[in-house]
């Protein structure tokens, strides 16, 4: 059975409809991408998922079940766009972060270290974020949406401020998900390294899933072409020049 | 619950950690023991006397002005000698009482030469022309003396209002100026946190932290949660500032004891200048009103009630317009506009304040009793009528309305801020 099963799901702001009856799951232990151009409606996917947004249409289930609002303690989310409160100190917020997810403050406390130290960063505990780089944010960030061993990680753009070193530290981290048994959804851009870490594909285009299946189904269809090549031939086919076949 | 205790708790830490708080705390009382302080260190310094040569037509009034430690009164002769003393600096100015065709003088002229004289000197020398004048006019034609005319005016009939009930007397002026001070302490902290929540709405919003928590909760508890911690936080520099205002207040007292003495005695002074009546009637005044009054009037006053319901209807005030000033944190772009609709989202409490002479001249009439009805305005208009006595029945409805919009507004404001936040 799938850990998260989107089934039917459509939503619309205003006369705007986002999301055409979207269906997608994904299963314990495996990387998704999800990609899409600029206004695909991938976030809007990922809010519905998050419980932030409710669908107009369709529904979530988790685990077999409609999606409760408890099931978020159970999910771990890095937003596209990175917000840490810049005045707290790094160990308090992760604590705070933690306590929201369901940990005493002690537990989050010493996970929090942890993960700070697997991240490479265990130097900024006491800082204010304020002052701390963006890239080294981003890993904070991180550690706040992983402090509470998630089933399920949401990753919005993971990659976007981070040198090749660090893509490399969360290319290693998701790994370590997968083997744990999380399922984990990418939302990105970089082509590079959803090819390299996940195991199965949607493509979102204009609030409709394009394609769905595992990566190994994608280069069968097309064993000559880069995944660069495939997205932009199912999302412009007008905007690739050469045949896929 | 326990998202709501956390987000509160983060609330109320990062506001009574901030180095600002403290510096408000402490700094707002300073300020108003020095504003309490002021006034009486500038009266008691040193004053210049004033010398003001009197040249007196009628003859009724030089020998009868009394001067003082800011005035001396020189009787001279003539005007012309009277110009000179000013010209030579012997005076400072010269009062010219005139009398012409009637034997009662009704025009004099204070000429100066360098420096204008003060509103005081003025108001001195006005006073004490017109009271030799009318204890002139007193004994040489109705053949009343000073003294009779001081115990007439002693002699006055005090009206009491009394409670048949109770037998309580009333104190209205007292009432008025205690639901005066209850209604705009009510006013300043709906206001004054409430800005609070708009601001701390707008800077999560402009963090994009709010996206966080969002996944992490709903709109409501996490609203509720800054509601109750901005509210708790201020409530404790709401209480620091009383508390140190009394205490500094109380300490300058006690520090400056001999100068506010020394005040106070040439106050009393001042006033004996102005005749031995008015002495009288200050003295009369300090034995009876207002100050005992005053104190009649509080003690009057059942203070338990209205200490609980100035606690219960300031903090559910602040409860149902913090959801508002939220939502408005929610729809606001620019910091600069907060301020401007912050006031215009305060118009009811503003509208009940505007209201407040229409309340005190009938405080039990229709008009007040729908304005402490209306939860949006009875804040302001129930606490400003609980010193005169507001029916138990009122209170406890008036309660339960503000109480039943509180989670209303709140869960409003949660729908209105979880659309916008997420618009960005």
């Amino acid at each position: 059975m799938s850990l998260l099963s989107i089934q039917h799901v459509s939503h619309c702001f205003g006369p705007h409809r986002v999301l055409h009856d979207v269906s997608l799951q994904l299963e314990s232990g495996v990387v998704a991408g999800l990609l899409g151009l600029n206004g695909a409606g991938k976030t809007t996917l990922i809010r519905i998922v998050n419980g932030m947004l409710r669908p107009d249409g369709g529904t979530v289930l988790w685990d077999g079940r409609p999606l409760r609002d408890d099931d978020r303690l159970n999910m771990g989310y890095l937003p596209e766009e990175r917000g840490l409160y810049p005045r707290m100190r790094v160990d308090e917020q992760l604590c705070h972060w933690g306590r929201l997810k369901g940990l005493s403050a002690a537990e989050s406390r010493r996970r929090a270290a942890r993960w700070l130290e697997r991240l490479g960063v265990p130097e900024v505990s006491r800082r204010l974020p304020l002052h701390l780089s963006k890239g080294t944010q981003q890993k904070v960030q991180l550690a706040a949406a992983l402090l509470h061993d998630p089933g399920l990680v949401v990753l919005d753009e993971p990659f976007s401020g981070l040198d090749p070193l660090n893509a490399q530290l969360l290319a290693a981290v998701v790994a370590e998900l997968r083997a744990r048994g999380a399922a984990v959804l990418i939302s990105s851009h970089n082509m590079a390294f959803v090819e390299k870490m996940c195991d199965r594909l949607a493509v979102l285009h204009a609030g409709r899933i394009c394609f769905d299946g595992t990566l190994d189904s994608l280069r069968h269809d097309w064993p000559q072409a880069s995944l660069s090549d495939v997205f932009l031939h199912l999302v412009a086919p007008d905007a690739t020049q050469e045949p896929m076949l | 619950m326990k998202t709501v205790w956390i987000i509160v708790c983060r609330e109320f830490r990062s506001r009574v950690r901030r180095p600002s708080f403290w510096l408000l705390s402490f700094v707002i009382p300073l300020l108003v023991a020095g504003l309490y302080l002021l006034p009486p260190l500038l009266a008691s310094r040193p004053v210049r006397q004033v010398r003001v040569a009197v040249v007196d037509e009628s003859g009724i009034f030089a020998t009868q002005l009394q001067s003082s430690d800011a005035a001396a009164y020189l009787p001279v002769g003539s005007v012309t000698y009277g110009r000179r003393m000013v010209d030579d600096g012997d005076a400072d100015a010269l009062l010219l009482i005139l009398a012409r065709e009637t034997t009662i003088p009704t025009d004099a002229v204070l000429y100066y030469h360098a420096h204008s004289p003060s509103a005081p000197l003025q108001a001195d020398i006005d006073h004490q022309l017109q009271t030799i004048l009318r204890n002139s006019i007193l004994l040489d034609v109705h053949g009343i003396t000073v003294e009779e005319y001081a115990l007439m005016e002693r002699t006055r009939i005090r009206l009491r209002t009394q409670d048949m009930a109770t037998g309580r007397e009333a104190y209205a002026q007292v009432k008025s100026v205690l639901g005066l001070a209850l209604a705009l302490l009510a006013l300043l902290s709906v206001v004054l946190f409430g800005g609070q929540v708009t601001h701390g709405v707008m800077e999560e919003r402009h963090s994009r932290v709010v996206e966080m928590l969002l996944s992490s909760t709903r709109p409501f508890p996490l609203l509720a949660g800054k509601v109750l911690g901005i509210g708790m936080a201020g409530l404790l520099q709401f209480t620091l500032w009383l508390a140190l205002s009394a205490a500094a207040i109380g300490g300058i007292r006690t520090a400056y004891a001999d100068m506010f003495a020394r005040v106070e005695s040439r106050q009393l002074q001042s006033l004996a200048t102005k005749g031995s009546e008015a002495t009288a009637q200050f003295q009369a005044a300090l034995q009876q009103q207002p100050v005992s009054e005053l104190m009649q009037g509080l003690e009057s006053i059942d203070w338990g009630p209205v200490v609980l319901c100035f606690f219960l209807f300031a903090t559910a005030g602040y409860l149902l317009y913090a959801g508002l000033f939220a939502a408005l944190g929610a729809r606001l772009d620019k910091d600069a506009d907060s301020s401007a609709f912050t006031l215009l989202l305060s118009a009811p409490l503003l509208t009940a304040c505007c209201c407040i002479p229409a309340l005190l001249s009938d405080p039990s009439g229709p008009l007040a009793v729908v304005l402490s009805l209306v939860p949006f305005t009875s804040p302001v208009a129930l606490l400003f009528r609980l010193p005169f006595g507001v029916p138990v029945w009122q209170v406890v409805l008036s309660l339960a309305l503000i109480l039943l919009f509180v989670p209303l507004c709140t869960a409003w404001a949660a729908a209105v801020y979880r659309r916008r936040i997420l618009k960005g």
